[in-house]
């Protein structure tokens, strides 16, 4: 059956990529502007994964991560943060909220399906 | 990803850079003036931070590193550390200045010589040196947990590669199932790199009783051969790194690396089994102490609770709905070439022309007498003034971008004069014909150029005047009965008209004894060739300033009239002398 992304970034341009990588690599793709943006998009579908940007306007990476956890509905729906470089600190307090996985901004498309394929079922 | 799709993620990373950037430079100014709250901090650091990440995308490298510095110390004013002093604005605007032409530069394929902004960088460098000492710290704090998962360039080796015999141990803890990590995808992910063995241990497990729903009681034992490194195994383990004992030991198999070798000998060290032996393992295999370390590593002490964070933007970022964002409502908006708007713009012309033709025709036809007729000409009189003026509306743009380029002609004046100048500027919502605002660009430029450097006076002259060091000079837009009304104003000196007077007489501009008003006097100040300053500048001096200005104006106001009655020389020659 074909995997939902929820993808969840400010910036058009990333969205652009992420859509494209992720359509090229077969995936269905939902996509949000912000942390508020994505839990109105998470009440109307249920993603296999969620991959979703740190810095973002109304609700950042680290309030969506919390209140999809909170929520019985969803806090078994992996979360995968884009991180800059190797951003050890953000990773660490990402993980803290309870995300699942990391991706390293830019990405390469085959780095990013690999990040999901670890941890969509 | 095709060429033509990075090619068009490639525009539209171009033109949301240019919204970052306006962004920035609001925030900047408004940061500047002591008027930001946490938001308008936070929404600037993105800003900065988005044009990184995109550019990082397309390999731009000195956009990338200079976004880095930047972004740096704007992290430091949001977390507090740097207060946004007007020492430390100034360099801020400045590197503002900077991004935007490097920007500019990627976006046209140019190379900026970095030696031309070097003092900037330089400068906001300088800025979060102070807190040097805090950064190595956090570095430190943070080191267990940054891997380096570059995957060897397995393509390379040029003959098979040797097999490596990995034992892992995998026990996860509860965290990482509540973070939606998957023991069995993990082992799947590990049966790709070679064939595995697993052998589950269940011995953990409690009687039912005791149970807990959410608890982690099972372990794997995996033997697995790969020809991978074990830099490949461990980024399997990535995402749970201090969620699970994770211990991954290799056979001295023939053939392992040198490095396997050492994490063996290091094992062998180390003694038995556990976690700590691994991490040693890890440092001996690996040269660089980052990379190391990685495995089983005990997650540090730190709760789920986010109030620990030594960031509090985050949090306001999240409950604060601040004033800015609820001025500006979220539109839904489409981008349009301008091509096809222009195309509109057009059809529309000639459908007016069309629609006056044909009523020239009816009373011509002497149908005018038919009463069905003339109401109906009547609703399509009034049917294409409105298509009229909507399809305008699509055209029209807020001056606000065209202001803030003006903001940063008076820091460069300002600079380069010594003068100590403030921009500030009204109606930057108001809504000019697109064409319009790009024609204003250089009128304005050369106003702003002269009230910076002819009307505002030197600090010490303002001081000895009675008036603050800092002059400023207004800008501003309005519509105002049909019009758009552009002033620009300052508060220096004003116009010294017998020196005005007594430098046209000298270029011969005027015979030395004609009388003139102080209107006239003005005028003369857009004669062609009039300068009053003493020495040419690279600022103002050649004489070609105030004229172009009129220029400008006069041409495009015929042009304009028809759509937007555009009308800014009257104004000019009121407005622009201060008071």
């Amino acid at each position: 059956m074909t995997q939902t992304i929820l993808t969840v970034d400010d910036s058009r341009t990333m969205r652009d990529m992420l859509r494209m990588a992720l359509a090229e690599a077969g995936y269905n793709v939902l996509q949000a502007e912000d942390g508020v943006h994505g839990l109105e998009v998470l009440q109307t579908a249920t993603p296999d994964v969620i991959v979703t940007d740190i810095n973002m306007p109304k609700m950042d990476g680290f309030g969506l991560i919390e209140a999809v956890r909170k929520d019985s509905r969803y806090r078994r729906v992996p979360i995968l943060v884009l991180t800059t470089e190797s951003d050890a600190a953000k990773k660490l307090r990402a993980k803290e909220a309870g995300a699942t996985g990391w991706i390293v901004k830019p990405f390469e498309p085959t780095k990013l399906i690999a990040a999901i394929r670890r941890v969509a079922a | 990803m095709t060429v033509d799709t990075m090619a068009a993620i490639r525009q539209t990373f171009f033109q949301e850079c240019e919204e970052q950037l306006s962004e920035m430079e609001m925030g900047l100014l408004a940061m500047d003036e002591g008027a930001a709250d946490s938001e308008t901090v936070n929404a600037v650091f993105r800003a900065v931070h988005s044009i990184k990440g995109g550019a990082g995308a397309f390999k731009l490298t000195a956009l990338v590193q200079f976004a880095h510095t930047f972004e740096t110390a704007l992290d430091h004013v949001r977390s507090g550390k740097l207060a946004p002093t007007a020492d430390v604005m100034k360099p801020m605007l400045r590197a503002a200045d900077v991004l935007a032409d490097l920007v500019e530069a990627s976006r046209d394929g140019r190379d900026i010589d970095e030696s031309s902004y070097a003092s900037i960088a330089a400068d906001v460098k300088a800025l979060t040196a102070t807190n040097e000492e805090d950064e190595v710290e956090e570095a430190i704090d943070f080191q267990p947990s940054v891997i380096d998962f570059e995957m060897p360039a397995i393509a390379t080796e040029p003959e098979a590669p040797p097999m490596h015999e990995y034992h892992v141990r995998f026990a996860p803890r509860p965290e990482l199932y509540a973070n939606a990590n998957e023991a069995a995808l993990i082992i799947r992910e590990l049966s790709r790199l070679g064939s595995v063995e697993v052998t589950c241990d269940a011995t953990a497990v409690p009687t039912l009783d005791a149970i807990e729903a959410e608890g982690a009681y099972l372990a794997w034992d995996i033997k697995l051969s790969s020809e991978q490194p074990i830099e490949a195994v461990r980024e399997v383990f990535e995402f749970v790194d201090g969620e699970a004992e994770i211990n991954i030991s290799t056979d001295g198999q023939p053939g392992v690396s040198d490095a396997d070798i050492a994490a063996l000998l290091a094992m062998a060290l180390g003694g038995s089994s556990g976690s700590e032996s691994e991490a040693s393992a890890a440092e001996v295999s690996n040269p660089e102490p980052e990379a190391a370390a990685s495995q089983s590593e005990p997650q540090p002490e730190t709760s789920a609770e986010p109030a620990a964070t030594p960031e509090p933007a985050h949090q306001t970022a999240q409950t604060v709905e601040s004033p800015k964002a609820a001025a500006v409502p979220n539109q839904t908006t489409i981008r349009v070439e301008f091509d096809r708007v222009d195309r509109l713009i057009n059809l529309v012309g000639e459908l007016v022309i069309n629609q006056a033709m044909l009523s020239q025709r009816v009373v011509e036809a002497n149908l005018a007498g038919s009463s069905s007729i003339v109401i109906g000409l009547e609703e399509l009189e009034q049917l294409t003034r409105e298509i009229q003026e909507s399809v305008m509306a699509i055209r029209a743009q807020p001056v606000k971008p065209l202001f803030q380029r003006m903001s940063r002609i008076v820091r460069e004046v300002a600079d380069a004069t010594g003068k100590q100048v403030r921009l500030k500027t009204d109606g930057e919502a108001t809504e000019v014909d697109k064409t319009v605002v790009e024609r204003l660009a250089e009128p304005l430029t050369h106003m702003i150029r002269n009230a910076v450097d002819h009307g505002i006076e030197s600090p010490e002259a303002r001081i000895a005047a009675g008036k603050p060091p800092e002059g400023t000079v207004r800008l501003s837009a309005a519509h105002r009965s049909g019009r758009i009304v552009i002033e620009i104003s300052d508060d220096g000196a004003g116009i010294d008209r017998p020196k005005v007077r007594a430098s046209a007489i000298k270029k011969g501009l005027i015979s030395p004894d004609v009388q003139l008003s102080d209107n006239d006097i003005d005028n003369l100040l857009f004669l062609p060739g009039f300068s009053t300053a003493a020495t040419i500048s690279s600022i103002s001096g050649r004489g070609v300033g105030m004229d172009v200005v009129k220029r400008s104006i006069v041409a495009h106001r015929d042009f304009f009239t028809a759509w937007t009655r555009f009308d800014v020389l009257d104004e000019l020659a009121t407005n622009s002398r201060g008071p």
